[in-house]
């Protein structure tokens, strides 16, 4: 099943299956984010896992992106697509 | 001679360590400045090879490729690809890039490549990437870039001959080689459809650095195990924050604390001069341009740098060591509120210190505009010099009685002051974010980086740079404005007959009298406008104009009985308008100096002066008018 990356809880392993390309075209801010985190390794078929997310508000949010720690805002992440692939069993 | 030096840009992607290597490559040899017409930093340092050649070497903002969108990060295009206007266009490059992190290495090799200058590769932090399991073949991974690799740890100093020795080779191919080569395409910036085109050009580099990356057996490192476990602390839902407000309180504790003893030793040799010119000139204009003029002004400069250098320290160590992003992380949502950014918070920490370093912080945020916006409100924090201004007022009209048996009114009055500068910027925030800077913060999105043991010659140098800024540029503006300021208060001098204060008869009381108008609305008297003027060298200045003006005798006890006097003086509205007035009010030259020298622009430095003075007088205005109303009841 596909989710959107701000929803994923932590502990949660899935594999990014693409961006939300239809925001692209008219919204240059959106295509600029989305470029950022591909430049930080957020590509197509890449393993991420949540790790943390900030107090209160529960944004923003911080990945393991191949043994580095990614952070972004939930506005940024919901443009990721992503399919779960497992659940930590730390997870609460 | 200096021609004969070439020019190699040092360029990397962000928290790689450039300016470790650049610190390792050219010791203190090193020139900060700014790009003309921007503020963007430039450092350029000579670095000396292992055959004794000297190098020109050009330290670039960080970025990820070609692909621009900071301000910071066009500079570095435009360097690099021989766009940019003023700067000569470098002979070859430094690539420096993170070896725990190859993708984004590899990456930056290729598309760099596409400038056509002569490079080499320098792999950072392989120690670290070493030890957690990183395999790579080097000598393949040569072949397959058509660069030099060279693996380094910069931090620890570790392979910097091995650079030295490559960047040798590297200017030696360069001597009799043809002109410069242009522009290989890819030039693009990331404005209006470029962005479309950047991710495609980005998809088709990924597939080949991960062919690069296979033909070089390359076997990435495991996750660091010790960040992994700090952050389970320092980001935790409930300690993060804890740990950040306790560090926040250290850090302003220091700044305070520590900088007492270097400041009474500065103020004490200041007025130790002011002395000794004293006794040795007669008195003429001259001795006290240069007494109270000159020294005074500079030792109001430098009576500041131990806060700075203090503050400075800090920054540095939370930068160096990894944290500061972690603290933008756990700040962001709290600051976006009013439209600022998560690295927001220390600049405006610093502010309460004084609003010249909070205001040099701001270069933490690298957005224009989220960066303005913390410009314009720092100087509504309420910085140490307005305390001596605040305890004399307070202590002379605020009764010290008990509210409910707890609380103190002249400590809540105080607590008040501080809570009105502070809620009073996050509005302002909040309007210039829906008005002038109209827009959402600049995108979080950033990597956490590794924490890190920060190097001490690094920090050092980083203090260094500090200092050297605040004392050159800040140290003529405030030294200019400091005479300016001295001679409207003591010229003309009144003639020998004159009975009353010297002042009344200079530029400054002059400009009194003749502001008076503007200023009556508020419930201030000729002597409180008068004392504006000389206050605007800085704040605490205020005092002793109003010791001068109301004829206090200058004893151990002068400000004791000052506040005797003016508890006759002044009634409490007026004394209510006058705090008021020392909340808003752009007070200080000496921060519409660095307001300037940060944004780059007299515009926004008058708009900055302009909003505060309005804000002032609207303020003090209403605060006077309900206080004589409240009291009529």
């Amino acid at each position: 099943m596909s989710h959107n990356l701000d929803n994923i809880a932590i502990g949660v392993t899935c594999v990014i299956t693409g961006y939300d390309e239809s925001a692209w075209e008219n919204d240059s801010e959106a295509a600029a984010v989305a470029l950022r985190l591909m430049e930080m390794g957020l590509s197509e078929g890449v393993q991420v896992t949540k790790m943390h997310s900030a107090p209160v508000s529960q944004d923003p949010v911080a990945f393991d992106v191949g043994g580095q720690l990614v952070a972004m805002r939930r506005s940024e992440a919901g443009a990721v697509f992503v399919k779960i692939v497992a659940s930590n069993q730390n997870e609460k | 001679m200096k021609n004969n030096r070439h020019l190699v840009a040092l360029v990397g992607s962000p928290n790689s360590g450039k300016t470790a290597l650049f610190n390792a490559l050219t010791g203190a040899r090193q020139k900060v400045a700014n790009y003309a017409g921007v503020t963007v930093e430039r450092k350029e340092g000579i670095a000396i090879t292992a055959s004794g050649r000297q190098v020109r070497l050009l330290d670039l903002p960080g970025i990820y490729g070609l692909r621009a969108r900071s301000e910071d990060e066009a500079i570095s295009r435009d360097v690099i690809t021989g766009a940019h206007a003023r700067q000569d266009k470098p002979d070859a490059m430094i690539l420096i890039a993170d070896a725990t992190r190859m993708e984004t290495a590899l990456r930056l090799a290729i598309e760099l490549k596409q400038t056509e200058l002569p490079s080499i590769l320098v792999l950072n932090k392989s120690d670290v990437a070493e030890r957690r399991g990183l395999k790579i073949d080097i000598a393949k991974l040569e072949a397959e870039l058509g660069m030099p690799v060279i693996m380094a740890a910069a931090v620890k100093r570790q392979g910097i001959d091995a650079v030295l020795a490559a960047l040798d080779t590297l200017v030696g191919s360069l001597e009799g080689a043809g002109a410069k080569a242009g522009c290989g395409g890819g030039c693009s910036g990331c404005a209006g459809g470029g962005c479309l085109m950047d991710i495609r050009t980005l998809c088709a580099t990924r597939n080949k650095v991960n062919a690069i990356l296979k033909a070089s057996d390359h076997q990435p490192p495991r996750a660091s195990e010790a960040t992994k476990k700090l952050d389970q602390v320092l980001l935790h839902p409930l300690w993060g924050p804890f740990i950040l407000l306790g560090l926040m309180f250290l850090v302003f504790q220091s700044v305070f604390a520590w900088a007492a003893v270097p400041m009474d030793i500065i103020d004490g040799t200041t007025t130790w001069l002011v002395a000794s010119v004293k006794d040795l000139m007669p008195q003429s204009m001259l001795r006290d341009l240069l007494t109270d003029g000159v020294l005074a002004g500079v030792g109001g400069v430098l009576i500041f740098l131990p806060q700075i250098v203090i503050l400075y320290f800090f920054i540095i160590l939370l930068e160096d060591s990894g944290y500061m992003a972690r603290a933008a992380f756990l700040l962001d949502r709290l600051m976006g509120r009013v439209g600022l950014h998560g690295r927001s918070f220390i600049p405006l920490l610093s502010s309460f210190a004084c609003a010249i370093p909070g205001i040099m912080a701001s270069r933490v945020i690298e957005n224009k505009r989220d960066r303005l916006i913390v410009i314009m409100i720092a100087p509504l924090m309420t910085c140490s010099a307005r305390i001596p201004v605040y305890a004399l007022v307070v202590s002379a009209l605020i009764p010290s009685t008990k509210i409910w048996g707890v609380f103190n009114l002249q400590g809540l009055v105080f607590f008040a002051l501080y809570i009105s500068g502070i809620l009073s910027g996050l509005v302002v925030a909040a309007i210039l974010r829906r008005t002038v800077l109209k827009g959402k913060p600049a995108a979080l999105a950033m990597e956490m980086p590794n924490y890190q043991m920060p190097n001490i010659k690094d920090v050092l140098l980083g203090l260094y740079e500090r200092a050297y800024i605040f004392l050159h540029r800040a140290g003529t503006v405030i030294l200019s404005m400091s005479i300016l300021v001295w001679v409207l208060s003591s010229w003309p001098q009144p003639p020998s007959g004159y009975t009353g204060q010297a002042i009344e008869y200079s530029l400054a009381g002059r400009i009194g009298h003749l502001l008076q108008p503007l200023f009556a609305p508020l419930g201030f008297d000729w002597t409180i406008t008068a004392s504006l003027i000389p206050t605007m060298a800085a704040r605490e200045v205020f005092v002793s104009t109003l010791s001068t003006l109301y004829a206090v005798a200058d004893t151990a006890n002068a400000e004791a009985s000052l506040a005797s006097v003016l508890h006759g003086a002044w009634s409490l509205p007026v004394a209510l308008s006058v705090l008021t007035w020392f909340i808003f009010a752009p007070q200080c030259v000496a921060t519409i100096g660095a307001v300037r020298r940060e944004t780059n622009s007299w515009g926004w430095t008058w708009a900055c002066v302009g909003y505060l003075f309005a804000l002032a007088w609207f303020m003090a205005f209403i605060v006077y008018r309900l206080a004589l109303w409240v009291s009529g009841l």
